[in-house]
């Protein structure tokens, strides 16, 4: 793991997300499942119980990924790094909207983009050689 | 033969490029500036007038595509183009305030102009850099001067980074361009609506 990037940064951002998504379960506890207006998390992050699942899904996705191999690290973070860039995007287009369905506010969308410019950076510029090799 | 190899690698001002499978950080941190910009000018265009709009979300969709490009092959493709297309779209923000002082097109928002403007300005300056030792390169009066070039060139960059390194770089990178990126897509006018949050669904 200490040698690929995907597979570091896959790890390491899986375990937060994780983190993320079960104190998110305090904030977001009682609260209906699709609310647009959810809890802050850290006083910052709007969440709502889907929200929450999401980062917990996504998270142990990129943490097994990481934790498995290259070929599987970089893949998970592509993808998850292309969905966050889409949901960064789209987020700004459905918030103040009833399509709201995951609560997001400004800081989440600073976070996804951050995510999906890191996961989808490494996804794509990083491991080049590891995966050709690995799937030809 | 490897020598020519060499020169054109020199030529092409892929020098700092590694080898090994990765993504130059260089180039990483080029690609992470074109993605931002690129969606910056996306999210403004769509919400302007045809004649803001065509051009913004026309330059918003190639620096998208040139990121891609940028990240998966490690060279930027056509370094004068890349050059002239990081510029043309900054003076597409200047004529385009131009206008709208005109009563032409709507004014575009302030953010925006200035978080695209500093991440296309940060790519052409990069590639300006690049342009002007491919430029000394391929103007080397003899042949010594140019194997000299050559050699001074290539010696510097397959250095590979460590993996901690580089995946630092790509965390400030990410965080950079989001800092940017997102006040600026709040300020257009898609990202208007999200502004006053939470206020439209007070009564529930």
């Amino acid at each position: 793991m200490r040698h690929s990037p995907n597979r570091l940064l896959a790890a390491v951002f899986g375990a937060v997300y994780v983190v993320v998504g079960l104190l998110g379960g305090i904030v977001a506890g009682g609260l209906p499942f699709l609310t647009t207006e959810g809890g802050l998390l850290l006083g910052i992050f709007e969440v709502n119980p889907l929200h929450n699942i999401a980062h917990v899904l996504i998270g142990a996705a990129l943490l097994i990924a990481g934790l498995s191999n290259v070929v599987a690290a970089k893949t998970v973070n592509t993808v998850i790094g292309g969905f966050y860039l889409l949901l960064g995007v789209v987020g700004f287009f459905i918030v103040g909207s009833a399509l709201n369905i995951l609560a997001l506010n400004t800081a989440d969308h600073f976070l996804h983009l951050a995510s999906a410019v890191v996961l989808l950076g490494a996804g794509l510029a990083a491991d080049k050689r590891t995966h050709r090799a690995a799937t030809a | 033969m490897s020598v020519s190899v060499e020169r054109q690698d020199a030529r092409t001002g892929e020098d700092d490029a590694i080898r090994s499978g990765t993504t130059s950080i260089s180039n990483c941190l080029l690609a992470m500036c074109a993605l931002g910009a690129g969606l910056v000018l996306i999210a403004t265009g769509a919400g302007s007038s045809p004649v803001g709009a065509i051009p913004l979300v026309t330059f918003g969709v190639a620096a998208l595509l040139w990121s891609v490009v940028v990240f998966v092959r490690d060279r930027v493709p056509g370094l004068r183009a890349s050059f002239a297309g990081a510029v043309g779209a900054v003076v597409v923000w200047v004529a385009l305030h131009g206008l709208a002082s005109l009563g032409v097109t709507t004014v575009p928002p302030f953010l925006p102009t200035l978080s695209s403007t500093v991440l296309l300005l940060s790519v052409a300056g990069v590639l300006a850099r690049r342009l002007r030792r491919v430029t000394l390169a391929s103007t080397a009066p003899d042949e010594l001067e140019l194997d000299a070039l050559v050699t001074r060139a290539s010696r510097r960059p397959h250095r590979e980074p460590s993996t901690g390194r580089y995946v630092l770089t790509l965390l400030v990178g990410a965080a950079f361009v989001a800092a940017l990126t997102t006040p600026a897509l709040a300020q257009t006018n898609a990202g208007a609506f999200a502004v006053p949050h939470g206020s439209l669904h007070s009564s529930h």
